[in-house]
């Protein structure tokens, strides 16, 4: 290495030493609070459009589909979605709910189909569900959701249905994971990302 | 995304060192703490929306996530009251002698610089995020460093 390249290298490392200083926030923490010009803003904003309702210009300045439960909420800003994990596996063909439970089962987590809930809430475009218990207590929640077909699945994984801002959100009691196999969309969520990484080893194979 | 067998890969979105990297490069390119997490946030939502991931992941994230923060910062300006915006012009809060010669650099320098040497990404990489020619990436990451050698005092 001639000498160029080693000053090069000094201030690269200088660069690298100085930016490893600087304290990293926790992903998915609460957004900046808007600045106060930009809350005069928004407090402006806000009042145009109770004027333009007041005299009827719009009919609705967004329709909120009903009789779903994930609609009940708008979508916020502050929502962590990138807290959320999402990992696609092998998509070859369908998956039946018993084999994922023999995978878990298999990699040494015990588990389950549980006998199904009273009221069923299908998120994610999916036409039918499964529980599934895990005898591992950090794992909050562990639902498959199933469709008619591998594309099915596919297009659901893909959270198109984040586009839709009139779909709402979806919050978890813990970190959740969404696995893609076959054609199945597994959720779970728990906080304790060891275990996280087993039970995905287990589904993905 | 396919291994050389073929097989499906996973694609996690949820590498804590990937972020960490690109928080650090947004903070190198300009941003503030809380700039570059929420401009990271955005690019993440971005990248989740997506039909498929994006092909070089890294990359993508940056020069998404710097258009978002700049995007941020243009309203902040456009939005801060005149009593704030006499006073002085958002001084970065993070400190360094090199960061702060880094952040003195022409924008694509700048960007090229950073990709290149706190991504860890290579020429060709920089040059598919950037959407400029490999031979650019190497002349700007070139007169780059040449200008923070003379700076920062390592010209021998």
């Amino acid at each position: 290495m001639n000498r160029q390249s080693q000053a090069d290298q000094r201030i690269v490392d200088r660069l690298n030493a100085e930016l490893s200083l600087i304290a990293i926030p926790a992903r998915g923490a609460s957004r900046t609070a808007p600045k106060s010009g930009l809350r005069t803003a928004a407090f402006l904003t806000a009042a145009l459009a109770v004027l333009i309702l007041a005299i009827g210009g719009f009919r609705t300045l967004r329709e909120v589909p009903s009789g779903s439960a994930a609609s009940s909420t708008e979508p916020q800003r502050t929502a962590p979605i990138v807290r959320a994990s999402a990992v696609e596996g092998s998509r070859t063909g369908p998956v039946t709910t018993s084999d994922l439970v023999a995978r878990l089962n298999a990699a040494g987590l015990a588990s389950q189909i549980a006998p199904p809930a009273p009221s069923r809430l299908l998120l994610f475009n999916a036409t039918d569900e499964d529980l599934v218990t895990v005898d591992e207590a950090a794992i909050k929640a562990f639902v498959v959701y199933r469709y008619p077909s591998v594309a099915a699945a596919t297009s659901a994984f893909r959270l198109d249905a984040v586009q839709d801002p009139g779909r709402g959100t979806v919050s978890y009691i813990a970190k959740p994971y969404f696995v893609g196999t076959g054609d199945a969309l597994v959720v779970f969520a728990t906080n304790d990302e060891a275990l996280a990484r087993r039970v995905i080893a287990a589904l993905v194979p | 995304m396919t291994s050389p067998e073929g097989r499906p890969q996973p694609t996690t979105f949820d590498d804590e060192a990937r972020y960490k990297r690109l928080f650090r490069a947004l903070v190198a390119v300009g941003a503030s703490r809380e700039q570059a997490g929420d401009a990271l946030q955005d690019a993440y939502e971005k990248a989740l929306r997506r039909a498929e991931a994006p092909d070089r992941l890294e990359g993508w994230l940056f020069v998404v996530a710097q258009r978002q923060w700049r995007r941020q910062d243009l309203r902040q300006r456009l939005f801060r009251p005149l009593s704030a915006a006499r006073g002085q012009a958002s001084p970065p809060s993070e400190s360094g002698v090199v960061l702060a010669e880094v952040r003195k650099l022409p924008a694509r320098q700048r960007q090229v610089f950073i990709a290149r040497h706190v991504l860890g990404l290579s020429n060709e990489e920089t040059a598919r995020a950037l959407g400029i020619a490999d031979g650019t990436v190497s002349a700007t990451n070139h007169h780059a460093l040449r200008t923070l050698r003379t700076r920062l005092g390592e010209e021998q």
